[in-house]
């Protein structure tokens, strides 16, 4: 038996399979001879390929973490399992795990027979070695790999042992798949091949049981990558809203937000002046302090991070943001996510507190005096504090996805608020585009303290403090003190809604504070505006839209991106028009019952 | 005026459109997209015609009673003929957006096809439309007040929560036949369409009579339904089947046994 392997020269067909979450390779095929079959040479040669790490034997399959770096992929054995121990391949497998095929780079080495090879670097998808061709495909069906088990049907699965083994079987030949090109692509440099199959389609392909096509063209990585953008538009549109809404509500019954009760340090000049003029400066003034603010605590944010001072952890109320994409380099092969820049803003007098619990107190009051509930000390005093720390650990640390989400979007609302009750009118207005053109001008100068803090953190590979950044999925657990961990923990248990996605970005993130104006905008507009719901209504379209262009922009510039500007521009258009053309209109249609 | 009248109106008002978008859009990004979009060309164009009625009350005389109601009317029509005009241009953009989609795939496969687009943006406008003139309606309603007191109308929430359900299902009807009319070129269909929804929103001049302006909404509502229905493919074999559960393909789509 040991002749099978010695005085045969078999060339395996190793498929390297990489998506977004993970990279894994399978025997496919054996090309030397006709007849071949999965896994089977000859009668009584069955061959395998699995790698150490798995359950050995029984999985031939192995699935590596996405953010695995480049290296050793993994040991695999090319395993005769009639033989057994007596005949094996064992080779290394090295490779550098990208999220493209763009620059796929894959080395083999076999330790018994001395044959090295590797791909060439410029995205060629097939490698010859003398007992291994590699090819390469791109998985772009949706269904998230499931670790641990055989994820496809084992129905269909072949069940190769010695009996089955002396039947043929037609040969196999796995079809190129094709590189899968976006409209994104057209923006780099990088020549995507085609490679249309002409081969036969392998029947026993175990993995298309989710996706019926075989070979992916254009037409359908568009339309995944369409549906895509459009699933990330509805995944930023959802938080939004719901922030949105909890201001709303929150500003329409407790009234606590509609009085105007002092103002924040940082605005300084008051508004209930004589003249329209001197409010005017005032209300400028007022807006310059802030800013400055604003930018000094920015600059500040962009130092600590380049001097790594990660332990002064921002805390969650201070972010802006907007939202970009980055182009993926293949050389660092980590996730390349599309992350938001931030945008520090003012903190507010609760500044020294670290927590979500502790500018709860004050609001949560107001909440009881509205709606009159009988609240003891010692009971608010254990709430918030559990609310305060199942905040700090959720947001800092580790906790569910949807509790995070949830914290973030209650922090944010919070701080609208504040905003809403001490920012003196006209100066909420003028904040609010002063901040949108400050916001266009950090991200996309070249010095902008937000390309530059983007930058870094592309750069490095980390994900930006995760208090200041809203995402829909976990965030990767790169942490820079668990690097190490994080190879072992990314393919178990991480990928909670790991959605696969056809093109480089993990997902889009919004930062905080774009949350936090948004919903200033639109809660001004339920607090002030005398034409009340319609008013609020045309702000929250606005923005919705606004965000749904910025994600579009995003889209085909890939690169950061502020939020801002365009949401906050519609939303001021349409809060002005609204509240002075449009409300007399319908409230005289409304006396009258017209409709229109 | 309680909290009983503000959810009846409401779920009176906006009932039909909310299942609508739980069981037909809510599930896909791209339509809710085109919807919020359709939302946002409404509101474009009712702002358009606040600003025309706007300039032209300014510049007139506020005193004079009749003037103002003329000038009213004036804002009506000339927003009924924007609204048609915007639902145009948004067919034009959406003709667009799907010939850039096509042109880039080779396959002429399309994500959201053009009847679904009708459909949707349908529902937009009618969201917004409906929104708009009854919001604040129901917002009132919650609090304290008597209806009627001064001799007007007492059966005002309610009325105006119908004549809401009608204008929101009109809205999507006429997308339909719009979208459908520009595609096959039917000019008169389109016609057809601008001059309905002139009637519909002329018919509620009379308004104190509810009798003139809610009925023949509701009657021309289930006729544009019935086209609007014909138009899709609908037909009354399929009604049959659908209605007797025996229509295979959506039985076999929706994986129940029958």
């Amino acid at each position: 038996m040991g002749s099978c392997i010695k005085d045969k020269f078999y060339i395996f067909q190793v498929e390297v399979i990489f998506s977004q979450s993970y990279v894994s390779a399978k025997l496919v095929g054996l090309a030397s001879q006709p007849g071949c079959h999965n896994g089977r040479t000859e009668g009584g040669c069955c061959w395998d390929l699995f790698f150490p790490r798995s359950h050995y034997g029984s999985i031939p399959l192995m699935v590596l973490p996405y953010e695995y770096p480049q290296g050793k992929l993994g040991i695999f054995v090319l395993w005769n399992r009639s033989v057994g121990d007596l005949g094996y391949y064992q080779g290394e497998l090295q490779g550098i795990v990208i999220p493209s095929l763009k620059g796929f780079h894959l080395t083999w080495k076999c330790f018994q027979c001395a044959s090295t090879g590797s791909t060439p670097d410029s995205g060629l998808k097939e490698a010859r070695f003398p007992a291994l061709v590699v090819r390469v495909r791109r998985r772009v069906d949706e269904i998230p790999w499931n670790t641990g088990s055989m994820n496809t049907s084992t129905d269909e699965e072949e069940f190769c042992n010695e009996k089955t083994a002396l039947m043929s079987a037609e040969s196999p030949s796995v079809p190129l798949y094709d590189d899968g090109r976006g409209s994104q692509r057209a923006k780099e440099s990088q020549t995507v091949r085609h490679r249309s199959s002409s081969s036969q389609i392998n029947n026993t392909d175990r993995e298309d049981h989710s996706s019926s096509r075989v070979s992916v063209t254009d037409s359908e990585v568009e339309e995944l990558s369409l549906k895509y953008g459009a699933k990330h538009v509805i995944m930023l549109f959802v938080p939004v809203t719901l922030c949105m809404v909890v201001v709303v509500a929150t500003i329409k019954s407790v009234s606590f937000y509609s009085t105007k009760n002092g103002q924040l340090i940082y605005t300084p000049f008051t508004e209930d002046t004589d003249s329209v003029g001197q409010r005017l400066l005032n209300s400028v003034l007022n807006t310059l302090i802030m800013i400055s603010v604003i930018v000094v605590m920015t600059i500040l944010l962009v130092l600590l991070y380049k001097y790594r001072c990660y332990k002064v952890c921002p805390t969650p109320f201070s972010c802006a943001g907007s939202c970009y994409h980055d182009q993926p380099k293949w050389a660092q092969a980590q996730c390349s996510k599309a992350t938001m820049r931030l945008l520090t803003d003012a903190r507010i007098c609760m500044c020294v507190h670290n927590q979500p619990g502790t500018p709860t107190i004050p609001r949560a009051k107001e909440v009881f005096k509205t709606y009159n509930v009988a609240m003891d000390y010692p009971t608010v005093a254990l709430i918030i504090w559990n609310f305060g720390v199942v905040g700090m650990i959720c947001i800092h640390w580790k906790g569910p996805l949807q509790l995070q989400q949830a914290y973030l979007i209650m922090i944010s609302a919070l701080m609208a608020l504040v905003f809403i009750k001490y920012l003196p009118e006209w100066s909420a207005w003028v904040i609010l585009g002063a901040i949108s053109i400050y916001d266009l001008v950090a991200v996309l100068c070249p010095k902008g303290p937000l390309r530059m803090l983007v930058e870094l953190a592309q750069e490095r590979n980390e994900p930006i403090f995760p208090a200041l950044i809203y995402s829909y999925e976990e965030a990767c657990n790169n942490r820079p003190e668990d690097g190490d961990l994080s190879r072992n923990t990314a393919a178990s248990e991480n990928r909670v809604g790991a959605v696969e996605e056809l093109e480089e970005e993990r997902g889009v993130k919004l930062g905080l504070g774009d949350f936090i104006f948004y919903s200033v905008l639109v809660g001004k507009a339920a607090a002030t505006a005398s034409g009340d719901w319609n008013t609020t209504l045309a702000c929250f379209v606005a923005i919705l839209i606004g965000l749904c262009l910025t994600l579009l922009l995003l889209a085909v510039f890939k690169k950061a991106l502020p939020a801002l500007p365009i949401s906050i521009t519609f939303g001021l258009i349409f809060y002005f028009s609204t509240d002075y053309l449009v409300r007399p209109f319908m409230d005289t249609l409304a006396e009258h019952q017209f409709y229109i | 005026m309680t909290v009983c009248v503000f959810f009846g109106c409401t779920f009176i008002a906006f009932g039909p459109a909310i299942s609508l978008f739980i069981f037909t859009v809510a599930r896909d990004p791209l339509r809710v997209i085109f919807l919020i979009a359709g939302a946002f060309f409404w509101l474009v164009s009712l702002l358009l015609s606040s600003l025309v009625w706007f300039i032209a009350v300014q510049i007139s005389n506020k005193e004079n009673a009749s003037l103002q109601k003329g000038l009213l009317i004036f804002g009506v029509v000339l927003s009924v003929f924007l609204q048609e005009a915007f639902r145009f241009g948004y067919y034009k953009l959406l003709k667009k957006a799907n010939e850039g989609l096509m042109a880039l795939n080779q396959d002429d496969t399309m994500p959201i096809s053009i009847r679904q687009l009708a459909y949707v943006s349908g529902l937009g406008f009618g969201f917004m439309s409906g929104a708009f003139s009854v919001v604040n309606i129901l917002a009132d309603s919650l609090g304290p007040g008597t209806v009627g007191i001064y001799g007007d109308p007492p059966h005002y929430f309610v009325s105006s929560a119908f004549m809401t359900m009608a204008i929101i299902l009109l809205h999507m009807f006429w997308g339909v036949v719009f979208f459908d009319a520009c595609e096959k070129k039917q000019w008169l269909s389109l016609a057809v369409v601008v001059c309905t929804h002139l009637l519909v929103s002329c018919l509620t001049f009379l308004n104190p009579q509810y009798e003139g302006s809610l009925i023949p909404a509701y009657v021309i509502a289930f006729v544009m339904g019935a086209w609007a229905f014909f138009i899709s493919g609908g037909s009354l074999r399929n009604l049959r089947l659908c209605l007797t559960c025996k229509d295979k393909d959506f039985l076999l789509a929706n994986h129940r046994p029958r």
